[in-house]
């Protein structure tokens, strides 16, 4: 293992005046509402981030090294932050047991603190396109490093980051961000400054970054913790946002039958994959971009996650493209910062004219278009030929088409859905999930089950039954296999958990 | 869906040429004029390539930019499109070289492109640059935080300054149960909608009243005083007592030009926000590791609730980070219920460069360093511009800066706003020609950097006099 680095930066002093002093960390931990369903034996409001007895990582799966460190380090972080993780998922709290803290990740493999080493489907969460550490992507970053990674001017590779962005979709005008979160919060703010109008619609369990207007019923980390809002949002940030079921055709048409000439938008995640992955049905995107452009509202759509990986074009490569409509605006991200933290929107140009500099609706951002992240973005989407999707589709048929099987040999209710190459497992006994109440309906404690099963076997999966697996160019055969020899025990012990 | 020879043509990701010499005598090539430029001399820049590339900019984001001040829309002439940058040094795609004093914003305050910076950046790409899963670099950088900041006991990580003020405002409101704040005219938090009023930095710079596309339920709540005004905020808690979550404001305002809190402001807002159960929070985006280790509040000795943070932590890549008190960071998700997340926040290849950013600031002497020829800068112009006639006021604290063309003195946003802004544009456009690359903006700081030299300095003050005695 390698050694910790030792990087002699002061540490927090213990009895420093400003602290709370021999504050016991466990102890504020148990003050949290986030306990592991009871399946878990979790002592009423007790540690969740204690070990959980009796979970899969214990005597049956053969030789993983003990997360010890992980254990540490978590125990380190969540005294520094809240929760010990920078974004709640990553806390395993729907899963239980001890998050991996990784070292390094290269390809399709992900490397622990302990050494364990994984293959990885959580793929940093949809931008590792290509797999980690690609050596083009590392080449091209470090070159653009080294002439600085932040002006804080107009460069050239912001440029041709645009341009390929552009050829590749319906998009005319683009700004590029740092987040999904901005792209979105910006994209909402220009259509409601285009429009004049303020209603927005959205559906249940699609998620699109954290602003305020959009976390009502909202997917991803809050359909993990069950929660319908959150606190510290105003009312009335939400109040002029409708939440509809997906998938429901005549919902959408009431409300615009009613409300039409108020909404500025109606967003949607293209292709939503933030509540496990539920496909849009057949004509859905389409239907959603007439019945905005009959009422003069604005069709934005959210290809975070979709963009570039389900097809070189998106989403709207599999649908718009070939039914002839577009969205007015898109959001990208992930895939397009080649793992670093960009992001964009975009669309007609007459509704980006409206985006200062050039109109008066505000956006800004210090680090957008940063020479290193678009160069790596640049390089990861030129790099994303025929050839990668061919591979991504196969990675993707082949793991999912064998989960199904290891699951259904152990009759474990389920169900797989997929959308090109992301696709998830539902833990259901429905036929089929089309919307959000479809999707909440979960054996999450089997999900808990089969998730440490396969962790022990080393494939790391999104600790959370309400997300994408998502795979890469770089999986290889080997990493292909050692998923499918991994999946039987799994299923095993997910028919054992809800047995 | 256009496209496009123009740029695409340069389509190596390297330079066209060369690093261009850096000797000083050579590098103004009075060739060819151009057609756009307020030139106050004969001498004019070779923006040639600029332009084309900017050209070719527009057609594809809004206004040429990725970020509004970046379009000299303030100050007019091409805007100039940069090739690379080292240490106190910008050098733009027609081999221009300038001496920097925008510093990308904020963060380059140990100079661009660092040696061992990235030296530790390479290292780290080759082990991945985002897991979506916790890392240890997430606690070294975390721990050297709270170690700096004293208001900080815990820190969230996440991708920029505006996110972390949305956070923290979010964070404020779910902690008090109000929903009501205060900010002050003029000062920026970035763009999430309820800081969207009366806001300072491009919105300023672009003359924008606020912004439409923000519903007013999302401002409604946001209250504004002019900054350094403590009576002006008596007056709202007396008025919404009981109601305001925060008190948000930059301890010392850049973006609005640089103005400093008058003595006793921020105690006194400390006094208040405390008596009334509002959290104060410090937005040291920008002063944060600037005017001090711990910020400036290790430097006026104040210490808020929640602090935010961004630019100079994330040592040139995208980083923000909100923190303050441990029983107020724990309502944060999944410690909390308050919710907000990030695919890429924490990762470790921004955690590195903040970590390393962070740990040449520990060494001794760098404070007093940025404090020593910033002080040389300012002084120097502002000596300058009072033997020229002008009417110039400014000041420095530690790295950052500001010189407004009023005579002030600027204790807020309406006396920054008295500044000819037509002069600045030309003593901005003077200083371009003369290889000094300063803020598009009057309403932008300045920033200066561990790698500034004393003879960057003297050459930015010979210039600076040569221009004031033309403009």
């Amino acid at each position: 293992m390698d050694r910790l680095p030792s990087l002699s930066l002061p540490r927090p002093v213990p009895g420093h005046p400003h602290r709370d002093n021999g504050a016991d960390v466990s102890q504020v931990t148990q003050r949290s509402p986030f306990c592991p369903p009871s399946a878990f034996g979790c002592p009423s409001g007790g540690g969740h981030n204690a070990e959980v007895p009796g979970s899969a990582e214990s005597a049956a799966a053969p030789g993983p090294v003990d997360p010890a460190t992980s254990r540490e380090l978590m125990d380190r972080a969540r005294a520094v932050t809240p929760g010990g993780v920078n974004s709640p998922v990553r806390a395993f709290h729907a899963v239980g047991g001890t998050p991996r803290f990784i070292e390094r990740a290269s390809g399709a493999r992900l490397t622990d603190v302990d050494g364990n080493e994984y293959v990885d489907l959580i793929g940093s969460w949809g931008p590792m396109l290509l797999g980690h550490a690609h050596p083009e992507v590392v080449a091209a970053a470090t070159a653009a490093a080294g002439r600085g990674t932040s002006y804080g001017t107009p460069t050239r590779t912001e440029v041709e980051l645009a341009e390929e962005i552009v050829a590749r979709t319906p998009v005319e005008r683009v700004r590029l961000v740092s987040s999904g979160t901005e792209a979105t919060m910006s994209a909402v703010r220009l259509a409601r400054g285009f429009t004049g109008r303020e209603l927005v619609v959205k559906f249940a369990g699609c998620y699109h970054g954290h602003l305020d207007a959009l976390l009502a019923s909202a997917g991803s980390g809050l359909a993990t913790f069950g929660v319908p809002g959150t606190p510290g949002v105003p009312e009335a940030a939400t109040a002029a946002t409708i939440v509809l079921p997906y998938n429901d055709r005549a919902a959408v048409e009431k409300v615009f039958a009613e409300r039409g000439d108020e909404i500025a938008c109606l967003v949607t995640e293209a292709s939503p994959g933030n509540m496990g992955v539920v496909p849009p049905a057949p004509g859905f995107n389409g239907f959603l971009a007439e019945t905005c452009r009959r009422h003069g509202a604005l069709f934005l759509s959210d290809e975070v996650m979709t963009g570039f990986r389900v097809s070189r074009s998106g989403q709207w490569g599999l649908d718009g493209a070939v039914e002839g409509w577009a969205p007015d605006l898109t959001t990208f991200g992930k895939v397009m910062g080649g793992g670093f933290p960009a992001a964009a929107f975009g669309g007609r140009a007459d509704v980006m004219a409206v985006l200062s500099p050039d109109g008066p609706v505000y956006q800004a951002g210090t680090l957008s278009g940063n020479p290193v992240a678009t160069a790596a973005g640049l390089t990861t989407l030129r790099l994303a030929d025929a050839s990668v999707y061919a591979r991504l589709d196969e990675v993707a048929s082949t793991v999912s088409a064998a989960a199904h099987d290891a699951l259904a040999s152990a009759g474990v209710p389920h169900l797989v859905q997929h959308d090109s190459n992301m696709f998830s497992v539902f833990f259901t006994d429905r036929d089929e999930v089309v919307d959000f109440d479809g999707a909440s309906g979960q054996d999450i404690s089997a999900y808990a089950a089969f998730f440490h099963a396969m962790l022990d076997r080393g494939v790391h999966l999104p600790p959370s039954a309400f997300e994408c697996w998502f795979v890469s160019a770089a999986h290889t055969d080997a990493d292909v296999q050692q998923v499918l020899d991994a999946l039987p025990a799994a299923a095993q012990a997910a028919a054992a958990a809800s047995a | 869906m256009a496209t496009f020879t123009g740029v695409g043509s340069h389509s190596s990701l390297l330079p066209v040429s060369a690093k261009p010499s850096r000797t000083r005598s050579g590098h103004r090539r009075a060739s060819v004029l151009v057609r756009n430029a307020i030139s106050v001399e004969n001498k004019s820049l070779k923006l040639d390539k600029s332009e084309e590339i900017f050209t070719a900019a527009k057609e594809l984001l809004p206004g040429g930019v990725n970020s509004p001040v970046r379009a000299f829309r303030s100050v007019g002439g091409q805007p100039i499109v940069f090739d690379s940058v080292k240490g106190s040094r910008m050098w733009d795609v027609d081999g221009n070289e300038y001496i920097d004093y925008v510093g990308s914003w904020g963060p380059a305050i140990i100079g661009h492109a660092d040696d061992k910076v990235n030296a530790a950046l390479i290292e780290t790409l080759k082990k991945g640059t985002s897991f979506g899963a916790p890392c240890l670099l997430e606690n070294v950088l975390a721990e050297a935080v709270i170690a700096a900041v004293p208001s900080v006991e815990m820190v969230r990580f996440v991708n920029s300054g505006t996110e972390a003020c949305m956070g923290a405002l979010r964070l404020a409101r779910a902690f008090t149960g109000h929903e009501k704040i205060i900010k002050f005219e003029g000062c920026y938090h970035g763009h999430a909608d309820p800081f969207l009023v009366k806001a300072g930095s491009g919105v300023a710079t672009l003359g924008l009243p606020d912004s439409p596309g923000v519903p007013k339920a999302a401002t409604s709540e946001t209250l504004t005083a002019p900054y350094n005004d403590i009576d002006a905020v008596k007056l709202l808690f007396e008025s919404n007592k009981g109601e305001i979550a925060a008190v948000i404001l930059e301890p010392v305002v850049g973006n609005a030009g640089f103005i400093t809190p008058k003595p006793g402001f921020l105690n006194a807002l400390r006094e208040i926000t405390k008596e009334n159960g509002t959290l104060l929070i410090f937005d040291e985006v920008m002063t944060g590791f600037r005017l001090a280790y711990g910020g400036a509040q290790e430097y006026f000795n104040i210490t808020p609730d929640l602090t935010t943070m961004g630019k100079v932590i994330g040592g040139g890549l995208p980083v923000g980070a909100y923190g303050g008190r441990r029983e107020i960071m724990e309502m944060v998700a999944p410690a909390g219920p308050m919710y907000q997340a990030g695919t890429l926040s924490g990762n470790p290849l921004a955690m590195t460069a903040g970590i390393h950013t962070l740990k040449r600031l520990t060494e001794p002497g760098c404070y007093e360093y940025l404090d020593n020829i910033t002080g040389q800068l300012v002084n120097g112009i502002l000596d300058s511009g009072k033997r020229a006639g002008h009417k110039m006021c400014g000041g420095h604290i530690r790295g950052m800066f500001g010189v407004f063309f009023t005579s002030g003195p600027v204790y807020n946003f309406e006396d920054a706003k008295k500044s000819d802004t037509g002069k600045f544009a030309r003593f901005h456009r003077g200083m371009l020609e003369a290889g000094v690359y300063l803020a598009p903006s009057q309403f932008e700081a300045g920033f200066t950097s561990l790698a500034h030299t004393s003879k960057d300095i003297e050459f930015t003050v010979e210039a600076a006099e040569k221009v004031l005695k033309r403009i």
